[in-house]
């Protein structure tokens, strides 16, 4: 059996079912909150949902009990007192390497770590008090820290990517930080605007593959990009047969590191998939071609969006499962890589994200 | 003292009482002594930095306030989210 967390813009929805067949909807949590990011920690079975009321702020929650029963606000939540801002939002909880060690991405551009499993938690100090970061320039979304990427099994080796300030790495579980943005040539600023490391490097998305750790994927702004390096410098991958080479969502393959997958959208300007039809677009190659795919999904008139945290992976392999759900409410699904998929539900409120465990 | 009224999700968290008499010469020291009183407030109406949040409404006897309005004995603060939508 699969379960499916999924967060949205009126409340969590856990969803329950075997990969390929139906799913149902065993619980509504938070109902009427908008709930940006949730997922169940698969070492300790907690589950921690990211809540942003839009008059009580942005919250960290967490239960390992009763989803339907009491949840439990996470202190620590909230920026240093040196802060010119409010916390805005948190956009994406991860876990990482050692244990009870979790981390959540959030405007403006700040990292939170907990090292209690999601009880507690603590903004990263080198990350926060990079120099530039007076100099860091937002996104449409915001200032957001969205893409968090452990190193299997090495706690020390970390990247996390901002929204518009481009990719950030780390070699000391987070005490230093140095930027990865060589190769990234965003195709909205002029060619003498990209010697200024704090013009906008708007990337969408980054994942690590497993099987590979220094093989990243980045869905850009208006771009796709690969790195072999462990994301000190990236290669345009985008040229292979993609409609768009904009749009959000991304995943991989944990045991093939060769394998992307994206769901392109027209353009920035045009949020909604390429001919009205809903294709998942795979690589097989490491982003030399690649190849749609769309057998059970809707083919016509169907001008869908799906956000950057609404899509996501469970198993491996032939068998590798995948969800995404779209601000219109439906939540697809496949357990053969994309081959075929189903609907695992449809009518929910806008979809922000999607887990699996 | 003034009386602090609060409702929904804040009056949850402020032991379930939507009316609290509490002492402060300001909304934002009445605030502040209400999050003392029930910390399971703190981070709810005012941020990190002590602002009122963005969409958060103070009311001082029927009358819009703010984080520095003066208060009086028996003055009635009103905390109200903003109400949205068409």
């Amino acid at each position: 059996m699969t379960e499916l967390t999924v967060g949205t813009k009126k409340g969590l929805f856990l969803l329950e079912g075997e990969p390929g067949s139906g799913f149902s909807i065993v619980a509504r949590v938070f109902p009427g909150e908008p709930v940006d990011f949730a997922l169940r920690d698969p070492r300790s079975g907690r589950l921690i949902a990211a809540v942003s009321s839009p008059f009580y702020g942005p919250k960290l929650f967490y239960t390992d009990g009763d989803p339907t029963g009491e949840w439990t606000q996470a202190p620590g939540v909230e920026l240093p007192a040196d802060a010119d801002a409010a916390l805005e939002r948190i956009w994406v909880i991860t876990p990482g390497e050692a244990e009870g060690l979790v981390y959540a991405g959030g405007d403006p551009g700040v990292l939170f770590e907990s090292h209690d499993g999601g009880a507690s938690w603590q903004v990263n100090a080198g990350l926060w008090a990079q120099p530039s970061r007076p100099h860091w320039q937002p996104g449409g979304g915001g200032l957001c820290l969205h893409s968090i990427c452990p190193w299997p099994g090495d706690p020390d080796r970390l990247a996390v990517a901002i929204s518009a300030a481009g990719m950030w790495l780390s070699d000391d579980r987070g005490r230093s930080w140095r930027r990865g943005n060589t190769g990234i040539a965003p195709p909205y600023l002029p060619a003498e605007a990209l010697a200024d490391e704090n013009a906008g490097r708007c990337v969408h998305h980054v994942e690590r593959a497993p099987a590979r750790p220094e093989r990243l994927f980045m869905q850009f702004h208006g771009a796709v990009y690969r790195s072999d390096d462990a994301g000190e410098s990236w290669s345009d991958i985008g040229a292979g047969g993609l409609p768009s080479n904009f749009g959000f969502p991304l995943a991989l393959d944990p045991a093939d590191p060769e394998s992307a997958y994206l769901i392109p959208l027209v353009a920035d300007m045009d949020r909604t998939m390429p001919e009205g039809r809903v294709r998942v677009y795979a690589t097989r190659d490491a982003g030399a071609s690649w190849v749609a795919h769309g057998e059970g999904l809707p083919a016509e008139h169907a001008y869908l969006t799906v956000l950057r945290q609404a899509f996501c992976r469970a198993g491996a392999g032939p068998s590798l499962q995948l969800y995404f759900g779209s601000t219109t409410g439906e939540l697809f699904g496949t357990a053969d890589a994309g081959q075929t998929w189903m609907t695992a539900a449809e009518r929910l409120p806008p979809v922000y994200s999607v887990t699996a465990v | 003292m003034a009386v602090l009224i609060v409702r929904g999700p804040i009056r949850d968290r402020a032991g379930g009482r939507g009316e609290h008499a509490l002492a402060g010469d300001s909304v934002l020291e009445l605030l502040r002594s209400l999050e003392r009183e029930y910390p399971a407030l703190s981070g709810w109406v005012l941020d990190e930095r002590g602002a009122i949040r963005r969409h958060i409404n103070i009311y001082v006897n029927g009358e819009r306030g703010d984080a520095t309005t003066a208060l009086q004995v028996r003055d009635r603060v009103d905390v109200v989210p903003a109400i949205t939508g068409g």
